[in-house]
């Protein structure tokens, strides 16, 4: 470019190619500064800033959301736990019992759980949640296999876990006493059982060994686990429950179905793709998510892996599995775990999907950027074209019109030039002299030049021959005349140019083409 | 010049087509579904959207999401309500599993797809044509098949043989109306006779899912019509059907509760039930009693019971898919997935796991037999069987689209349990005799209640 810009320097360049040339070395560097600043700017790096803001915003919300859930709920279980408290000791003190004399007793156990439903359906009813349980640690039938597992209680759950409205919403009994779901017109579940099986909830005995008697210290949010002999995955909140003498009798609690977590948190649309919310024990850079519960995805793959691995960044973090990596942020909430682990909430993209955001955005600044270049090229050849136009228009006036007669171009320095040209023509037709000579040889010029005038048409063309570089004899043929009428005409030029030979004849033609003055005795002209 | 526009040109038309090439590959359409198969248990058909989402849906950027798996009751209470924007009400699904009953209690049934727009003549011609008859509402084709049952009679041979070995009651007494309801009346003795301590604490025999089936099928097989314009024709051969049915009710023989027929069949308050053949998924095969014993038993599967004079006739159930209007792109990718599940050897894998029927001809005739071969589940050998005899030997009848069936099911099904809890605890005091003239006294009864 930079020679090109040399040559056009010296080279016999036309003035459009070189606007041409300039203009576009302009567009490159208008282009190139703005690339610059925007660079400087941190424009080409908004995208991580933006993502950044979404997912933190997200994040905010979720873990907001998830907070006062979880608090509301755990009050509610506390709530629950001191209602069963009340009601089983109130029972057995009706009864003039004691709480081992449960065991093996279904008339008393039917009793005590008569009692419950009320308590449990209303928390049930009452809170954001798919289900609620009490288990007594207790059992109708010590004497059946695996009887030590076998606990009493009730289990009561929503039928359809899609619906957001509770109050009218159907209740099914997972576990408990047949004749009381009968007695309250509840369904029985299709996988309905009499007792729950404590070794299908891992945290049931350490609950059960608790030593502290407070309940606000002793809940805990299970991990996700299979509800038995269903395609349903939930998690618990669990609760321990006392008598009145401070010893644990049972856990009761309420359950978050996955289903549930699902609809209670919806993905969020994001220019980068569906934001989602992840419930999750985390331990160092591990995000255990078989544990946890997923928020609405458009993704099967999330679900069904076991881990993350964090991979801590500047504006947000990677988060890796052998499948899908995805990127997000997350932070720790204040929810007890049965295993000591922290629970996180994530928000989640999947890194494909803003990688081909990001991918799409670069690839419309480029092709913005080409377009205005090329948009700025079509306009550097326009206005080349706009500007040569009346120069040439101008130019070819000229040449085809007298100098005198040439009009207005409307171009102020091409009017002025050929104004200038128009005066000196002026003065050249006043004063003969017009070549620049010294002044005796512009005198034998113009002195010649009036002798010249004098010839005749026939010695006119004779003397143009001799202009021309014919010899006599080639002259004398061309005009069809014998040589001596030739020669009688150069005896006559000879002696109206005042020339003594044809050399000096010649001489003096070759005088005048040497000061470019030729025309002025031609007769071609 | 020319040229340099042209090239501009193909350069922002290139552009928006890589752009829009991009956003197809990443964003997915999603479709929410509520269905039936399955509730409350492993459903076979979430296994097969697994299946679907990961190859089919893949390749054409759809997804399914299953919300809701229910029973069609609570699947159309919940489709009602939104419908009718009630409060709390959930937004529809784009797919859900109902009955036409639900579309006939409908304020506008024009939300629906027009299956006929989006399936060729071709296409149509595959289903079995009497299923897709159900779905059709006037000219239009609201509701698609893709999986159909019958009305089985399901039987828990492991504690019917210990009633068998004592009375010599066998299980083809029960092949008619009114040797299933006399058999119910021995059961309830027999088993009352175990606890003679407990003054009628017989059990019931019987539990049916829907009484008013019984009534509605039993009155078109003895040809008489069991509606009228607008309420039931309580005709004499009503009557008929009322009679066995209200001596073995009054003698406790016939579960009266709430609820499926499956539960008392798990609890042992009932060892025979009439049920959906779909049920066959929510059986189990523990019974588990109130001391917290357990039982494995052996379920077997039977035709329906039929009256002696009148036609062998079945009803036919199963509910259908519907589609709710949207987008073009959420519409067609919702019927992409339907007609992925009704392509014969996928629908035959998903029925046979379901305890269905399939609902193309070429299932039927190409591969339902060698699935039935490969079934291991005793219970599922033992459904596909009672099939089978019941295709031979029955007419399926479908219910009417009758403008005010679901208010008429609705209100029979729940007056008729409730009438006769009330008149077991009259007519407790007559020991078992019941006489014709109270059957036809409390028939009486219902009619008056029953048409206020």
């Amino acid at each position: 470019m930079f020679k090109k810009v040399l040559s056009a320097k010296k080279s016999n360049t036309s003035i459009r190619n070189r606007l041409n040339l300039y203009f576009s070395i302009l567009v490159i560097l208008i282009l190139s500064v703005l690339i610059l600043i925007l660079g400087v700017n941190g424009v080409f790096s908004f995208y991580d800033k933006e993502l950044e803001s979404v997912l933190n915003s997200q994040l905010e919300n979720s873990c907001y959301k998830i907070q006062e859930e979880m608090d509301v709920l755990a009050a509610n279980s506390i709530a629950l736990s001191e209602e069963i408290t009340e009601n089983v000791t109130s029972v057995l003190l009706e009864e003039g019992k004691n709480f081992d004399d449960l065991k093996d007793n279904p008339q008393l156990i039917y009793e005590i759980e008569n009692r419950l439903y009320p308590n449990l359906n209303t928390t049930l009813k009452s809170s954001q949640c798919s289900g609620v349980f009490a288990i007594l640690d207790t059992t109708i039938n010590s004497n059946i296999l695996n009887a030590e597992n076998s606990k009493s209680g009730l289990y009561l759950r929503f039928v359809n876990l899609n619906a957001e409205n509770p109050v009218h919403q159907s209740v099914v009994m997972f576990r408990g006493i047949a004749d009381i779901a009968r007695n309250e017109n509840v369904e029985l579940h299709n996988r309905w059982d009499l007792e729950f099986d404590s070794q299908n909830l891992t945290f049931y005995n350490d609950m059960i060994a608790t030593n502290s008697n407070k309940l606000s210290e002793s809940y805990i949010y299970c991990n996700r686990l299979k509800l038995t002999e269903t395609w349903e995955e939930i998690s618990l909140l669990s609760v321990p429950i006392f008598d009145n003498y401070g010893n644990v009798i049972g856990i009761c609690g309420t359950e978050l179905s996955k289903i549930y977590f699902k609809t209670n948190l919806p993905a969020t649309e994001s220019s980068y793709g569906k934001i989602m919310t992840i419930l999750s024990p985390i331990e160092d850079d591990k995000i255990f998510v078989e544990d946890g519960m997923v928020g609405t995805t458009a993704n099967v793959g999330i679900e069904t892996l076991d881990f993350l691995t964090v991979e801590k960044g500047k504006h947000f973090n990677r988060y890796t599995s052998e499948n899908e990596n995805y990127i997000g942020i997350h932070e720790v909430i204040n929810l007890p775990s049965e295993n000591g682990k922290d629970f996180a909430v994530l928000t989640l993209i999947p890194e494909s999907g803003y990688k081909l955001y990001v991918r799409k955005h670069n690839f419309l600044w480029i092709l913005g950027s080409i377009l205005f270049f090329l948009f700025s090229l079509v306009l550097v050849f326009l206005f080349s074209k706009k500007f040569v136009e009346p120069i040439k228009n101008s130019l070819k006036n000229l040449t085809e019109t007298e100098l005198s007669q040439c009009q207005q171009s409307g171009i102020q320095e091409f009017d002025e030039l050929i104004s200038v040209l128009q005066k000196k023509s002026q003065q050249d037709n006043n004063i003969p002299q017009e070549k620049n000579l010294p002044k005796n040889m512009d005198d034998l010029i113009v002195d010649f030049t009036k002798r010249v005038e004098t010839l005749t048409p026939a010695e006119q063309s004779i003397f143009q021959y001799y202009i021309d570089g014919y010899d006599l004899k080639e002259i004398a043929e061309l005009n069809f005349i014998s040589i001596s009428t030739a020669k009688k005409h150069n005896t006559n030029i000879n002696k109206k140019l005042k020339t003594s030979s044809k050399e000096e004849l010649m001489l003096y033609i070759e005088l005048f083409r040497r000061c470019d003055c030729l025309d002025r005795i031609s007769s071609k002209n | 010049m020319k040229k340099i526009f042209s090239i501009m040109l193909i350069f922002v038309m290139l552009s928006f087509a890589l752009t829009s090439c991009k956003n197809n590959e990443n964003e997915l359409v999603v479709i929410t579904m509520w269905h039936v198969y399955g509730g409350q248990t492993d459903s076979p058909l979430n296994n097969l959207i697994d299946e679907f989402n990961s190859t089919v849906g893949a390749e054409q950027g759809i997804f399914v999401r299953v919300d809701a798996v229910s029973n069609s009751n609570n699947i159309h209470k919940g489709i009602l309500s939104s419908v009718n924007n009630e409060p709390g009400a959930g937004k529809l699904p784009d797919i859900f599993a109902s009955y036409p009953k639900t579309i006939l209690a409908m304020p506008d049934d024009n939300i629906l797809v027009d299956y006929n727009d989006y399936f060729t003549d071709d296409e149509l011609s595959a289903f079995v044509p009497a299923f897709l008859d159900e779905g059709k509402i006037g000219d239009r084709l609201l509701g698609l098949p893709v999986a159909k049952s019958t009305e089985i009679m399901f039987v828990n041979q492991t504690a019917f043989d210990r009633f068998s070995a004592e009375t010599g009651v066998k299980v083809s007494d029960m092949y008619t109306w009114d040797g299933l309801f006399d058999v119910s009346k021995q059961y309830t003795n027999w088993s009352d006779s175990k606890t003679p301590e407990t003054l009628n604490d017989g059990k019931s025999l019987l539990a049916h899912d829907y009484h008013f089936n019984y009534f509605q099928v039993g009155v078109e097989s003895l040809n008489e019509n069991f509606f009228t314009e607008n309420s039931l024709n309580f005709s004499k051969t009503f009557g008929n059907v009322w009679q066995p049915y209200a001596d073995a009710v009054l003698n406790g023989g016939v579960w009266l509760k709430g609820g499926y027929a499956t539960e008392p069949l798990r609890t042992g308050d009932a060892i025979v039930s009439v049920a959906s053949s779909a049920s066959v998924l929510y059986y189990s095969n523990k019974v588990t009693y109130p001391d917290n014993t357990t039982e494995t038993v052996e379920f077997t599967a039977h035709p329906v019971p039929t009256f002696e004079n009148g036609e062998p006739l079945v009803m036919q159930r199963g509910v259908g898919m519907y589609t709710v209007k949207s987008t073009p792109e959420k519409e067609k990718a919702a019927v992409a997935f339907l007609k992925w599940l009704t392509e014969p050897e996928i629908n035959t894998k998903f029925v046979t796991k379901a305890g269905y029927m399939p609902v193309t001809s070429e299932s039927f005739d190409k591969y339902l037999a060698p699935a039935v071969e490969t079934i291991d589940n005793p219970m599922y050998k033992e459904l596909y069987k009672a099939f089978i005899k019941t295709q031979e030997n029955y007419t399926f009848y479908n219910a009417p689209l009758h403008p005010n069936y679901l208010d008429l099911e609705m209100r029979f099904e729940e007056q008729i349990r409730y009438h006769f809890e009330a008149e077991k605890l009259n007519y407790l005091s007559t020991e078992g005799n019941i006489s014709d003239e109270i059957i036809s006294d409390s028939l009486d009864k219902f009619k008056k209640n029953y048409e206020n």
